[in-house]
């Protein structure tokens, strides 16, 4: 079963076992005997205990997939960020030669009539 | 002799050769990418809070089972030992508490990762680059002006006139600039193929961690009722009359169900926001994730008005 049918199934068990509470506290205040639907709500329960212990590990068996993509993603923009400031400090390096560079032609301006 | 406007000419043909060579663009805004960023930090911190409340719940229902005699069999807590790993124990029949624990802790580590991937986006967005070059080939331009103003004064060469050709010409400092700017449409262009190729693998990432999400809420939706249901009925048991006490306990089951409504809401949205960051970083447009934003600052005032219910409830 996958699982948005079993998240499903389990608020559908969880409407149910909501319709047999209110059945019991009806039964309750009226002082009749509640014996019979409060164990049929306890083992309702337990089926959804269970159904949710289901969920729970199959949620696990998912994240577990998706962390490792995460883990990927997060390795590859570490790898673009890095590679984004070393062509920015290559730039500026870059810029400094090419500035001493325009001084000199700019001297060589000066001087030429 | 070489003639002063052939020289001038020659650069500024040089430098457009540089600047055409990179396409010029823009850096994509970085304000999409705080907001993702602090929306997804935000659907994280309730996604935690959420199943943190769920776990509570059922570690408290599970003790009372015991209490009430309703559970007798303790055997179920006694952990059984893996021949194969050393180190390895596991309980043979996991009880629902110790399965949502184990899923709390999981979440906690992928809300991690998720958030981390988020600031990373806003990283790239906004990590140094192209601005850093040009700030630098202007303060180098300045410098190489003041420089130039004192050669002048020493050799004399300003005394000469500039033919009015050569005034449209700023020569100084052509090649520090056109490289600048050269350099800075080829790091925009970078990040932004970067960017969006990123986005594209991260996508079905976000899809499948959205809807992780959603079961989160969708079945701490189920346990809770069935607390909300017991307690309920409990409350009936000890007093039918209560009905102060009654309205509590439905006053604090509608807040938890508002907020893992909004939790369910806030995860559906979270894969869409990012699909639209990916379309806005290709084609430059404006996103706004004002649905998404508004549904983190609601999880996080019912969240903040939840604990202080409980709060108030512990000291009662």
């Amino acid at each position: 079963m996958k699982q948005d049918d079993k998240v499903e199934l389990i608020n559908y068990l969880a409407f149910l076992h909501n319709k047999m509470t209110r059945l019991s506290i009806r039964l309750f205040v009226q002082g009749e005997d509640t014996t019979e639907i409060d164990k049929a709500r306890n083992r309702l329960n337990k089926e959804i205990d269970k159904l949710r212990t289901d969920i729970a590990k199959q949620w696990r068996g998912r994240a577990e997939n998706v962390m490792g993509d995460l883990r990927k993603l997060n390795n590859r923009a570490q790898t673009i960020i890095r590679d984004l400031d070393q062509a920015a400090d290559k730039a500026q390096k870059v810029t400094k030669v090419l500035s001493l560079f325009d001084k000199g032609l700019n001297l060589v301006k000066g001087l030429i009539v | 002799m070489i003639h002063r406007e052939v020289f001038v000419k020659a650069l500024a043909k040089f430098c457009l050769a540089l600047v055409v060579t990179g396409c010029a663009t823009t850096p994509p805004d970085p304000q999409p990418f705080q907001q993702f960023l602090d929306a997804t930090s935000q659907v994280a911190q309730s996604a935690d809070q959420a199943i943190a409340l769920e776990y509570e719940q059922s570690l408290a229902a599970y003790e009372n089972r015991f209490r009430t005699g309703e559970e007798k069999d303790i055997s179920k807590l006694f952990l059984a030992f893996d021949p194969k790993g050393v180190f390895d124990v596991a309980y043979n029949d996991e009880p629902v508490f110790i399965a949502i624990g184990e899923q709390r802790r999981q979440l906690v580590k992928l809300n991690q990762l998720a958030t981390e991937y988020a600031a990373l986006l806003f990283r790239i967005v906004g990590s140094s680059g192209a601005y850093d070059v040009a700030e630098q080939a202007k303060a180098l331009n300045t410098e190489t002006g003041k420089l130039m103003a004192s050669v002048k004064e020493l050799t004399g060469a300003e005394a000469s006139a500039p033919s009015s050709r050569l005034e449209k010409v700023d020569a100084t400092a052509l090649l520090s600039t056109a490289f600048a700017t050269a350099a800075k449409a080829y790091i925009e262009n970078k990040r932004r193929k970067d960017l969006t190729e990123l986005l594209k693998l991260g996508q079905p990432v976000m899809d499948t961690y959205g809807d992780l999400g959603q079961v989160i809420a969708r079945s701490a939706s189920a346990s809770l009722k069935v607390q909300y249901s017991n307690q309920f009925r409990a409350l009936v048991q000890t007093d039918r009359k209560d009905v102060k006490a009654v309205l509590a306990l439905n006053d604090t089951f509608l807040k938890q169900l508002k907020l893992l409504r909004e939790l369910d809401g806030a995860f559906q949205a979270l894969p869409q926001e990012h699909a639209r960051l990916t379309a806005a970083v290709a084609a430059s447009a404006e996103v706004s994730f004002r649905s998404l934003i508004e549904r983190a600052k609601v999880l996080k005032a019912l969240y903040e008005e939840l604990a202080k219910a409980n709060a108030a409830a512990t000291v009662k």
